[in-house]
């Protein structure tokens, strides 16, 4: 269609003046783009703000950025007729009446305050004006991360809480996890954290770990947690920590813990006699407290039937009360006692082998680790037959029949007269003209008051004589009990002890346990503290090995816990 | 000297601050015996300095509104943003002596790695605070960008004019090269200057649309007329027709060059200030969830 | 109905009081006859009916004759809804007729009602020609030509008088009016404006709005009026899509109306330099002043001190004036203020009838004398002040009860009891004064040596001694003290230079001060000779003291001081040119000055110099030829030395030359190395003509570092009613120093020239700023030459910030671009608003602490040099 555009300009002197211009195009394009049929400026138009098209008879209007006022009123769009005033930005655009030749006419009042520097609208020039935008963008994140973050992991502990399967691809509260379990942990859990984080903002509570480590019991005994004033031991979680990097940290095995307890001294624990530790090494160590055995004697006559009772004494006052007779220092002294075979000096592992965990040794037997020297024999001209060992009345009764059978039996007894009478002591001497029997009894009854008194049993055992008419109950035996475990509470490691520097094999025992000096078998042998402080502490010292606490103690007692096996 | 940069106000005195933040920090992490527990979040230690880092994050956002809170006495914005940047910085080592380094596909990195994102957007952004106004400066000569477009628009009307006296094919090519030229536009077009105008080429007879980048060709198109023009006034009218091409092309290269680093200059806000907002939260919640599964 | 009332006058008028003679019974006979019906008039008949009312007289026994068609002329011709304000708020309103602040329409009802409801007896479009007789028996002679006689006569008839008219046949015609109430209620018309004054510039550009409208200027130029009409008017004329047009040295012949319909109402003929014209308009609209009320004044008999047209007849304190009977108020007699006029005519008639009661200003005397150490009444102290002060010896007594009322008396104490005494005495008078809004002025009590003022301080007020010791206490360039005395006076350097003070002025034993506001003070300099002379005088001398002679006793100054020249300059004048031989040097007085060299084709500014520095000194110490081209900045005002003074003053054993001419070294190395240096030079141009020459408090910005943010905009707005004063983008540029459109704080602020309400003040700490009373007339719009000054309506409040962080709602922080402001905002009107430097704002400029990348900041002259250096590198 052909539009004729008539603008009116102020002239100078005030005249207004008509510029016209003729627009032959299907469609009048207006806004502030260089495009555009009418291009007008302003902050409000934009590009391509509307445009006028011949529909049927009339002019139509319709704007694709914005709106328009025709004849005052906001409009999207809108039929034209002649006269109408329509307002973009702020000029003013009227339909007047076409001159011949002409569809339409447009009479253009442009506002003339607006300079061409307006024309910067008719661009994107800032990233305002772009898709771009802080806002959404923020709120965007924020919303996907309390989703994802928050929202997500919720449903899925809700759904472990309900035992119900959490979709494969659904982020669940492993996004909450602060680090991987350790891996026992996670072959036994997986992603269930609702195992140990049973309710959220409270911390993994000592009974989620008892529902799967049973056995384990807590550092007091209840037994003896009510002799204190103490409360149950702290959190599981105090020592254990979860999700720790690398997870061979599962344990805190530092000292502050244990310390925090057995430190101060105004921690009362009742009548548990638990002596303040400020640490080891440096004094901060209590004197070692062995657990001794000690004889009991119900009552005064039945003075053998013993009982044994454990005691606990600092080992520096303490003695053994095994009521054995021997002396370390009598074995190792080569003068005395060498070994058999090869002569060379007696070596503490001959007799103490260690046993397989390295902490406690094989108990020691007359049978395993004394016979091989020390024989039962009682006569020299019969060195194959021995007393029976741990047995006093089959002792009386193999004297008696030796005896009996030696003199009854003439060419026996004809033939071992003269080599009977070399060591016979005075009164075997005296001459025998009862009956035979009598005679073997006779000589029975010395040997065995010989074998319980003077030489024989009497040389490791104490024996009692009990004057009984009746020899098989005359002699009674004290019994021998060796204690196995001073130290049932801590570890001890005599393997990685095996080599002290240059010291090997018994020297390196020697340098701990003071045996070669050791007379009575009262002595407890038992290294003092400050032995072991000599070359460990619990600090890294230059020459000391560092161990902590747990080194030694063991936090968890053993024992005394149903279906717990006792080494 | 009377105008000193946001990094040397007060002679960098923040600077000293942030080194004395990471001295700590970094004093407190080495207090922790790795022996007993490796060094993260779960110490003592770690919990100071997981403090310490919120709270500097919380400092760090309260620039937001310190800026706008105009009437406040407390320093001037510019000591803020100072402080800002260098103890921004800062945080970048709290945050990551307060994790041990230990990371993984939990909550907790993902706030660290919107942490990092934010500090180094930031980074970017101090660049360009930095680089970028003496480009403009010296760009616009001090004129305003406004200028520029009003003398484009004049230039506009008078080649069109000069353009209708000229060959019909020029008078096309000239007048499609008005209207098809492109300032701005979308994100990439104002952070690479694109120039997507056209103009369409032809001897009256047949034309075709032609790429009009930096609106060369079409000066180009003018000039080649330029010996074959058939009167001398057409001669002329071409001449002066490249005259104000040429002052186009100047001036919507400055125009563009000055939309490009401006868009450079603010661009990395629109990184910084989303992050920040998702780094706070993220962080509120690396937090309640600390305790939420203590 | 009036010639009745008239005729029956006198009988129980005389009977009542038992003298005065039978007057001819057509002649209407009065005691009062009140001339003008403005302020002062009415409220003086006002009072006088109220008397009667009293004394029960059914006749009045004055009349108030009012040349005009309505009462108070002036205000009627206000523009619609102008402010019309009720200062001074101190002083109490004491007349039979109310009156408050408010738009001029209420306050016309106010008069209006007031003389309804006396039923005042007042004849309007009667003017008074002529007055004879004397004291008991005046005559009047009225515009119609009847006559009416009076005992009194009281001159209320204010000093614009009435409108000169054209002068030509058809001046009275309807559609030739001589004021304009409201340019809007005219669309489309043809209008000629006859008149070059400031009033018929404005008509004609607010009519040129929507009329085509003509200017008749009989002169070739519009020299009559203020620079900034002048530029406007200059620019509508140029600009070719205005509406206004001008015809210079053209006047009216004659005026008549159209008959034929459809043309415009008035055919006109023109007298123009090509001979005469005829033009068709719809309207004439004559500014040509009006026809001063002196002449008819004189004719009465009443003297004036001297010919200058804002001279003030000599008045008793009854407001009586040389000739007995006849009484002058209101702003003739230099009562400007409506209230002080309502009071006076309450007064005068009280006066005349022989009641001597106190003015209504009396009490607030009493308050300024309060704390003085002797008892006095306070007439008897003001008549001692004056006497005690030569200045102001030949000054009116009502001039001088005026200054004093608008001064603040200071009083010098010895520290202890007698401060303590008079301390608690001021107490216990401002306690009584609490409830008054706003409390009027009392005595300051200071302790002697206190300080007065510091150096740097914007002072703005003049000092004048009544009593006792000041000293006065310069730093730079050396530490004088002077002892002023009794009468003598200080603070005029601040006062005339705008600059800061320079010295420290120290209460001396038993001083008593009168501090002066510079707006009256500035008023008084202009209207009166002997003043301004004296303040002039002792300007010079003090300039010469302080630069040659510090220790020369005043009274040889004197002789110098009396020769030596005062030249005024405008801006970009030249005061001596490079190359030519100079006899003499110059003291800036005012304003500023640049030094320039040629090098090459181009001027190199080598120098800018500030009020109080020497020009030119070389000439006189070095080689005669100048070296330098000097030219003001602004418009200057500079002191000439000629050589033989200058040799008199230097030829003093006690000169100080050394200074001199260490100052003169010292500056030749300056300029010389500035024009090594052509860039500084030419930065310091552009600063200058960014108008840096007169600022004194500047916002710069470094492009370099600035981001762009518009944060001090924004700082700018939030800070202050959400409207910034501050436009960043906009504004010059010169590597990379951007000054925005700000303000300087110029020295001589452009904006304070003529401010109505005079509602721009200038803080001690020199911030130039509006404060509530601003009446939006825009005035500081134009007259501001760097248009930092907006005319805005209030901002509407906005939602709090975090409504906007978070959910974008109220378009953030910062001025909203064309926002709309509320209904009551728009009642208000447009205000001006200008940047105050955030003086009410705690930490100092908004616009600099928020910037968050330190381009923007605020720096005085003396940081200039540096800026200019900082860009060197």
């Amino acid at each position: 269609m052909e539009v004729l555009l008539r603008e009116l300009r102020e002239g100078p002197d005030g005249i207004p003046e008509y510029h016209d211009t003729q627009i032959s195009a299907a469609v009048v394009t207006i806004g502030s783009a260089a495009d555009q049929r009418l291009q007008l400026l302003g902050k409000s138009i934009a590009a391509h703000h509307a445009s006028i098209r011949q529909s049927g008879s009339q002019l139509e209007l319709t704007c694709r950025a914005g709106k328009v006022r025709v004849n005052g009123e906001l409009q999207g769009s809108a039929k034209l007729v002649i006269g109408d005033v329509i307002e973009i930005g702020s000029h003013q655009l009227q339909l007047v009446q076409p001159p011949v030749g002409f569809d339409a006419a447009l009479e253009l009042r442009p506002d003339k305050n607006i300079d061409a520097s307006a024309f910067e609208g008719a661009f994107r020039t800032d990233l305002l004006q772009t898709w771009m935008g802080k806002r959404p963008t923020a709120w965007m994140a924020i919303g996907l991360i309390l989703i994802v973050g928050l929202a997500l992991p919720l449903a899925a502990v809700m759904m472990h809480r309900a035992d119900r399967a959490v979709p494969a691809m659904m982020p669940g509260d492993a996004l909450w996890s602060s680090g991987p379990l350790s891996a026992a942990h996670r072959q036994a859990i997986g992603d269930r954290c609702n195992v140990c984080h049973q309710t959220l903002f409270q911390r993994v509570t000592n009974e989620s770990c008892g529902s799967c480590h049973q056995s384990i019991h807590d550092h007091v005994r209840p037994e003896h947690l009510a002799l204190t004033q103490l409360d149950r031991t702290q959190r599981c979680a105090t020592c254990h920590r979860e999700h720790n990097e690398p997870e061979t940290y599962l344990v805190n095995s530092g000292d502050g813990e244990c310390l925090a307890c057995h430190q101060n001294s105004n921690h009362t624990f009742g009548s548990l006699d638990v002596a303040p530790v400020e640490g080891f090494g440096g004094a901060g160590h209590p004197e070692f407290k062995a657990r001794l055995l000690k004889p009991h004697a119900p009552d005064a006559n039945a003075s053998t039937m013993l009982q044994w009772l454990a005691e606990r004494a600092s080992i520096d006052a303490a003695v053994e009360q095994s009521n054995l007779k021997f002396s370390h220092a009598q074995h190792l002294d080569t003068d005395r006692v060498r070994r058999g075979g090869d002569g060379e000096q007696l070596d503490c592992a001959d007799c103490h082998r260690l046993q397989s965990n390295g902490e406690h040794f094989e108990p020691i037997t007359m049978e395993a680790n004394c016979s091989s020297c020390h024989e039962l024999t009682f006569d020299p001209s019969a060195p194959d037959r021995q007393l029976p060992h741990g047995k006093p009345r089959d002792v009386v009764l193999t004297l008696q029949d030796y005896f009996t059978r030696k003199i009854i039996d003439p060419d026996a007894a004809r033939a071992t007269w003269d080599q009977r009478r070399l060591p016979a002591s005075a009164d075997s001497l005296q001459p025998c003209n009862a009956s035979a029997f009598a005679c073997a009894m006779r000589s029975a009854l010395a040997e065995t008051e010989n074998q319980f008194t003077r030489h024989g049993c009497i040389g490791c055992h104490t024996v009692v004589d009990t004057q009984s008419k009746v020899l098989a109950d005359r002699f009674q035996v004290v019994p021998i009990r060796l204690a196995r475990d001073y130290f049932p509470a801590a570890r001890f490691d005599h393997r990685s002890h095996e080599s002290q520097g240059k010291l090997t094999g018994g020297a390196a025992c020697l340098s701990c346990h003071k045996a070669a000096d050791s007379r009575e078998s009262s002595d407890l042998l038992l290294p003092p503290v400050a032995t072991c402080e000599s070359c460990h502490s619990d600090r890294p010292l230059a020459e000391r090995v560092t161990t902590s606490c747990v080194t030694c103690h063991a936090f968890h007692p053993q024992g005394s816990k149903p279906n717990q096996d006792a080494n | 000297m009377i105008h000193r940069g946001l990094l040397r106000y007060q002679g960098a005195r923040y600077l000293w601050w942030a080194l004395g933040v990471i001295a700590a920090s970094v004093a407190v992490y080495l207090s922790q015996d790795s022996a007993t527990q490796p060094p993260n979040g779960g110490t003592w230690q770690g919990y100071v300095l997981g403090t310490l880092g919120a709270l500097l994050v919380a400092w760090l956002g309260l620039l937001a509104i310190r800026k706008r809170s105009y009437r406040s006495t407390a320093g001037t914005v510019q000591g803020w943003t100072s402080a800002h940047v260098y103890l921004g910085s800062a945080l970048l080592i709290v945050a990551t002596l307060h994790c041990g380094v230990q990371f993984g596909w939990n909550i907790h990195t993902f706030a660290y790695a919107l942490m990092c994102i934010v500090i180094f957007s930031g980074f970017f952004g101090l660049y360009s605070y930095v680089r970028h106004p003496q480009l403009i400066a010296s760009n616009r000569e001090g004129g305003a960008r406004s200028e520029l477009f009003a003398e484009l628009f004049e230039l506009d009307q008078q080649t069109r004019v000069l353009a209708q006296r000229c060959a019909a094919g020029v008078a096309i090519a000239v007048g499609s090269s008005i209207e098809r030229t492109t300032i701005g536009g979308g994100v990439s077009s104002q952070l690479f200057g694109n120039d997507r105008s056209f103009f369409i080429r032809g001897d009256g007879a047949t034309s075709a649309v032609a790429r009009n980048t930096d609106q060369q060709p079409v000066i180009d198109f003018v000039a080649a007329r330029l010996p074959r023009a058939e009167k001398g006034a057409e001669a002329a009218n071409l001449q002066q027709l490249i005259v104000f091409l040429c002052r186009r092309q100047t001036v919507l290269r400055r125009i563009r060059r000055d939309i490009r680093l401006r868009a450079w200059l603010k661009i990395w806000l629109y990184f910084h200030i989303p992050m920040t907002a998702a780094l706070v939260i993220a962080l509120v919640l690396h937090i309640v969830v600390t305790f939420m599964y203590w | 109905m009036q010639r009745t009332v008239v005729a029956t006058i006198p009988v129980d008028y005389l009977t009542k009081k038992g003298r005065g003679r039978l007057a001819t019974p057509q002649m209407p006979s009065f005691k009062i006859a009140i001339i003008g019906a403005g302020p002062a008039g009415i409220s003086a008949a006002a009072r006088a009916a109220e008397r009667d009312r009293a004394a029960g007289l059914q006749h009045p026994s004055y009349v108030l004759l009012e040349g005009f068609s309505a009462h108070a002329k002036t205000i009627q011709r206000y523009q619609k809804g102008k402010h019309v304000m009720a200062e001074p708020g101190f002083l109490d309103l004491r007349s039979d007729v109310d009156f408050q602040a408010g738009p001029r329409e209420r306050v016309l009802s106010m008069w209006g009602d007031g003389l309804e409801d006396l039923s005042v007896n007042v004849r309007f479009t009667s003017e008074v020609r002529q007055i004879r007789g004397n004291r008991g028996a005046f005559t009047l002679q009225l515009g119609n030509g009847e006559d009416v006689v009076a005992e009194h006569v009281v001159l209320a008839i204010g000093l614009e008088g009435n409108p000169r008219k054209l002068g030509v046949a058809g001046e009275d015609l309807e559609r030739v009016q001589y004021q304009l109430d409201d340019p809007r209620e005219f669309r489309d018309e043809t209008i000629l404006i006859v008149g070059a004054g400031d009033s018929a510039i404005e008509n004609a550009l607010a009519l040129a709005e929507q009329n085509d409208v003509w200017i008749l200027n009989r002169g070739k130029e519009f020299s009559r009026a203020k620079d900034a009409n002048l530029n406007a008017i200059v620019a509508a004329i140029t600009d070719p899509r205005s509406r206004l047009n001008c015809h210079y040295e053209t006047s009216i012949r004659g005026v008549t109306l159209n008959s034929t319909p459809g043309s415009p109402a008035l055919s006109v003929v023109l007298q123009t330099a090509m001979g005469e014209q005829s033009v068709q308009c719809d309207r004439i609209i004559a500014r040509l002043g009006a026809i001063p009320p002196r002449k008819f004044v004189e004719s009465i008999g009443i003297k004036f001190p001297n010919e200058r047209s804002d001279a003030i007849p000599e008045l008793t304190r009854h407001y009586e004036s040389n000739v007995p009977g006849v009484y002058v108020i209101g702003s003739l007699a230099g009562y400007p203020l409506i209230k002080q006029a309502m009071n006076q005519g309450h007064d005068v008639v009280e006066f005349i009838h022989g009641n001597d009661i106190k003015p209504a200003d009396h009490p607030l005397l009493e308050y300024q004398f309060h704390g003085l150490p002797f008892e006095r009444s306070a007439d008897e102290m003001l008549e001692r002040f004056q006497t005690l002060i030569p200045m102001f010896r030949e000054l009116n007594a009502l001039a001088f009860r005026e200054i004093i009322i608008e001064s603040d008396i200071i009083a010098a104490y010895q520290p202890g009891a007698e401060y303590d005494d008079a301390q608690r005495k001021m107490v216990l008078l401002e306690k009584c004064l609490q409830q008054r809004k706003p409390s009027p002025r009392i005595t300051r009590i200071v302790r002697e040596g206190e300080v007065i003022y510091e150096p740097g301080e914007f002072g703005t007020s003049f000092f004048t001694i009544v009593d006792g010791e000041v000293t006065l206490e310069s730093a730079a360039p050396q530490n004088i003290r002077t002892q002023l005395g009794r009468g003598e006076f200080f603070g005029e350097m601040s006062l005339l230079s705008g600059r800061p003070r320079i010295d420290r002025a120290i209460a001396g034993p038993g001083c008593i001060l009168v501090e002066t506001p510079r707006r009256t003070m500035l008023k008084l300099m202009n209207s009166n000779e002997e003043v301004r002379g004296g303040i002039d005088w002792i300007f010079i001398v003090r300039e010469l003291q302080r630069h040659f002679a510090p220790f020369a006793p005043l009274k040889e100054l004197r002789t110098v001081a009396s020769r030596v020249k005062l030249h005024q300059f405008k801006a970009g004048d030249v005061i001596f040119r490079e190359g030519e031989t100079g006899e003499s040097l110059y003291v800036l007085r005012s304003g500023g000055v640049t030094l320039s060299r040629k090098q090459g084709g181009a001027n190199l500014v080598v120098s800018q110099l500030r009020a109080g520095q020497l020009i030119g000194e070389m000439s006189l110490m070095g080689d005669p030829v100048r070296r330098e081209t000097a030219a003001a900045t602004v418009a200057a005002e500079v002191i000439e030395i000629k050589r033989r003074e200058f040799v008199e003053l230097t030829r003093r054993t006690d000169a100080r030359l050394e200074p001199l001419q260490q100052d003169v070294s010292r500056r030749a190395v300056d300029n010389a190395r500035m024009q090594v240096r052509p860039e500084t030079g030419s930065m310091m141009n552009f600063l200058m003509n960014e108008g840096l020459g007169e600022a004194t408090n500047v916002l710069v910005i470094d492009e370099s570092l600035c981001v762009g943010c518009d944060n001090c905009e924004k700082a700018c707005a939030e800070t202050h009613g959400g409207v910034s004063s501050l436009d960043r983008e906009a504004g010059a540029t010169y590597a990379n120093v951007h000054i925005p459109v700000a303000c300087r704080h110029c020295e001589q602020p452009h904006c304070m020239k003529d401010c109505p309400p005079n509602a721009i003040r200038r803080s001690e700490n020199g911030e130039v700023y509006i404060n509530d009373s601003c009446i939006g007339c825009g005035n500081c719009q134009a007259n501001c030459p760097y248009d930092v000054i907006r005319m805005v309506y209030e901002a509407p409040k906005k939602p709090g910030l975090w409504s906007w962080l978070l959910f974008a709602t109220g378009g953030g922080p910062g001025e909203q671009v064309g926002y709309a402001p509320e209904p009551a905002a728009k009642a208000k009107g447009k205000k001006a608003v200008k940047c105050d430097a955030c003086a009410g704002v705690d930490g100092g400029p908004a616009c600099v602490r928020t910037c968050p990348t330190g381009a923007a900041i605020r720096i005085g002259p003396d940081q200039f040099v540096d800026l200019v250096e900082e860009r060197k590198r």
